[in-house]
């Protein structure tokens, strides 16, 4: 067992879950996505990034990739959530909350990308 | 690949998640504790917020409380976040600094910069591995010479004394065990235009290894080694090394010449090492007995040698049993550095002594007390440590032997030029009357100078107004070479010594030999006649002012010119 792998997995999984949790419901109503989620969800997906630095196999590297994929995605929804509680008159409108959601959607997909690369690996280890 | 950034970014893995930690915490905590605003209504601060505040409380403490004034609960958070964060800060900066200070690292990143040079060489380069005494004089000469080399070396103090060397180039130095095939191989030694493999570490295996890695990563590179012992010559012979130069047989090779053929000996001397001794300073052949002290490596092959010519001799050897000597031999059990050891052996009729032993005080002391005991011996001692050059100097010995500069010179000759070793292999068929000449010619050449030499291919690249010239049909002499660019009348002190054409050696070739395209010469003289006579062997003009003695135009105009009153002239003339 290399226990780096199974607290890479772990963080990986997280961030998964989290994002999903925060996607989870109608796009554009306010109600159904909790900021503290998005943060969390941010927050999780850099630790797991910052594992895979310097990671020389190809497989670590593709994962560093999707994780850094899925980073920026939610780094730009957390801005346009900034913007739209801060600086926008408006304040949170429907389009703006669509958008953060659907940031957050690409992110999930990055997510479930290395949740499933972690699996073919988890797999391919014989012992 | 390129590890040094792998290796700092697994190493900053955990300083990173440590920041990141801090700071999500502290955001968070701001988030979740309540606040008021100035008109006294209960406030929660959002993430930007949050955020915007951890960021300049981390690195800068003293903003203020923004955006509103803090409660009680608020500022009792700032306390733990300051805290929090400059100890992040610090543990991470700290770690980045430690990484970079780090022996493993910074052997890491010398590697690498190293390995980025060689690449980037585009000049040809020598391979040298070990930076002793004979590693520098080597590289010293090769860079004098206008030659790049790279240079492995296991001793950090020897790559830092390299830089107070003020060499003219900037060489690649990597300190690292060369024995290693990774090492040899960033060190270049498959690349192109490296041209060969210098082995001069004092270790045998070591030399041994790095022939064979050099074999194996590139066959057709010279390889030459130096080495002990004679089992190690062997073995590296065995599979293909070019030159392995053993200095005792060389210098015992050297000595036997000296005394049974000193002329030869040394046109020879003249021509590996440039602080060659005058003419007047010949050694006499001293046939008779002598005196080997120490039958150790020197004393062996000396031996051998005298026995195999007939001459006499006497060992001096403080343990004749462990040196498995023969019944047959002389043999006076001691050092020799006693006045009763010598007499024992006879200093008395002998014609010369050697000290060779593996001490230097006791080989100074032999030499003294043998001078005490006779003053017209010929005396030859071996210098064990570079650093008694002075006092071996000052002992007024006849003959010095130094293992490392035999090397270096010896090195010198099969770099400088193929054709020299040629040369010298050619003079051996020659007798000592035929050398005695050569010498005389020598010191007419070359006076107090050192003598060099050089060999001049004929061909487009390196002599192009030869190849031009011989082309059109118009024959030149070895004496043109020789003549002086800009005055006719005066010869160069350089001659030729060998013309090799097609395979076929032209000793000491006349003066008006002719040659032909793909000739190789071997010149010497004073080293200052090479850039004259590339002057005449690349400029057709001075080339064409060297045979004809006429200072002929070149531009299109002037030939036009000078063409037409030629013709009228020959017309004028056979009319």
């Amino acid at each position: 067992m290399n226990t780096e792998k199974v607290i890479f997995a772990f963080f990986i999984i997280l961030a998964a879950t989290l994002n999903f949790g925060f996607f989870l419901g109608e796009i554009h109503d306010v109600d159904h996505h909790n900021v503290f989620e998005l943060f969390a969800a941010l927050v999780i997906s850099l630790i797991a990034t910052v594992m895979k630095l310097g990671d020389r196999t190809h497989l670590g590297a593709v994962l560093l990739a999707t994780s850094l994929v899925a980073d920026l995605q939610l780094i730009v929804a957390a801005l346009l959530w900034a913007y739209a509680s801060n600086i926008s008159e408006a304040g949170l409108t429907e389009e703006l909350i669509a958008s953060v959601v659907s940031m957050s959607g690409g992110a999930l997909l990055a997510n479930v990308i290395s949740v499933v690369l972690l699996v073919v690996e988890t797999i391919t280890v014989r012992r | 690949m390129n590890y040094v950034a792998y290796l700092i970014l697994r190493r900053l893995r955990a300083p990173l998640i440590a920041l990141i930690v801090i700071y999500s915490v502290s955001i968070l905590g701001y988030v979740l504790i309540p606040g008021v605003d100035d008109e006294g209504n209960l406030h929660h601060m959002n993430f930007f917020e949050a955020f915007y505040f951890v960021s300049f409380m981390g690195s800068t403490i003293g903003f203020g409380e923004l955006p509103y004034e803090f409660t009680a609960p608020q500022r009792f958070w700032t306390l733990f976040c300051i805290y929090g964060t400059v100890v992040g800060w610090i543990y991470s900066i700290g770690a980045v600094i430690a990484t970079l200070r780090d022996q493993t690292f910074i052997n890491l990143i010398q590697r690498h910069r190293f390995r980025n040079r060689v690449e980037n060489l585009k000049q040809p380069f020598y391979l040298v591995c070990g930076y002793g005494l004979t590693g520098s004089a080597v590289v010293a000469d090769l860079s004098r010479r206008g030659i790049q080399s790279v240079v492995v070396e296991l001793k950090q103090s020897r790559i830092d004394a390299m830089e107070l060397d003020n060499l003219p180039f900037d060489i690649p130095s990597l300190c690292a065990d060369a024995s290693e095939p990774d090492v040899v191989k960033d060190a270049g030694v498959a690349m192109k235009n490296c041209i060969g493999t210098l082995c001069l570490t004092d270790n045998d295996h070591v030399n041994l290894y790095i022939a064979l890695a050099s074999k194996l990563l590139s066959p057709e590179r010279m390889v030459l080694s130096r080495v002990a012992t004679r089992e190690y010559a062997g073995n590296l012979k065995s599979f293909g090394t070019d030159h392995v130069v053993d200095p005792f047989e060389t210098f015992a090779d050297y000595l036997t010449n000296a005394v049974f053929s000193p002329y030869r000996q040394l046109a020879y001397n003249w021509l590996i090492s440039p602080q060659h001794r005058s003419l007047s300073s010949v050694v006499k052949p001293q046939k008779g007995r002598w005196i080997i002290c120490g039958f150790g490596r020197l004393g062996q092959a000396i031996q051998k040698r005298f026995e195999q010519h007939g001459l006499e001799t006497v060992i001096i050897e403080p343990d004749p049993e462990g040196r498995k000597l023969k019944d047959d031999y002389r043999v006076v059990k001691g050092l020799g550095t006693e006045a009763t050891t010598l007499i024992e052996a006879g200093i008395h009729n002998a014609v010369g002594i050697i000290a060779g032993t593996a001490d230097d005080a006791n080989n100074l002391s032999i030499v003294l007390t043998a001078r005490e005991l006779k003053k017209s011996l010929m005396i030859v001692a071996r210098q064990n440590h570079h650093h008694n050059v002075d006092v071996f100097k000052a002992a007024n010995i006849n003959m010095i032997m130094d293992p490392n500069m035999i090397i270096a010179q010896r090195i010198m000759v099969l770099i400088k030029t193929p054709l020299l070793m040629r040369f010298l292999e050619e003079i051996k068929q020659h007798d000592e009357d035929w050398c005695e000449k050569l010498v005389c010619h020598f010191d007419v050449l070359v006076r107090d100078h050192p003598l060099d030499s050089w060999s001049i291919r004929i061909d487009r690249e390196t002599t192009p107004a030869i190849y031009e010239t011989l082309r059109f049909g118009v024959p030149v002499k070895i004496q043109n070479l020789s003549t002086h660019p800009q005055s006719r009348g005066v010869q160069l002190p350089a001659m030729a010594l060998m013309v090799m054409r097609a395979g076929e050696v032209h000793l000491l070739p006349e003066q008006d030999f002719c040659l032909r395209i793909g000739d190789e010469i071997l010149f010497c003289g004073q080293s200052r006649v090479l850039n004259q006579m590339l002057w005449t062997v690349c400029n057709t003009n001075v080339l064409r002012y060297v045979i004809s003695g006429q200072d002929e135009a070149s531009g299109y105009l002037w030939q036009r010119f000078f063409k037409k009153k030629d013709q009228s002239k020959d017309i004028g003339g056979s009319a």
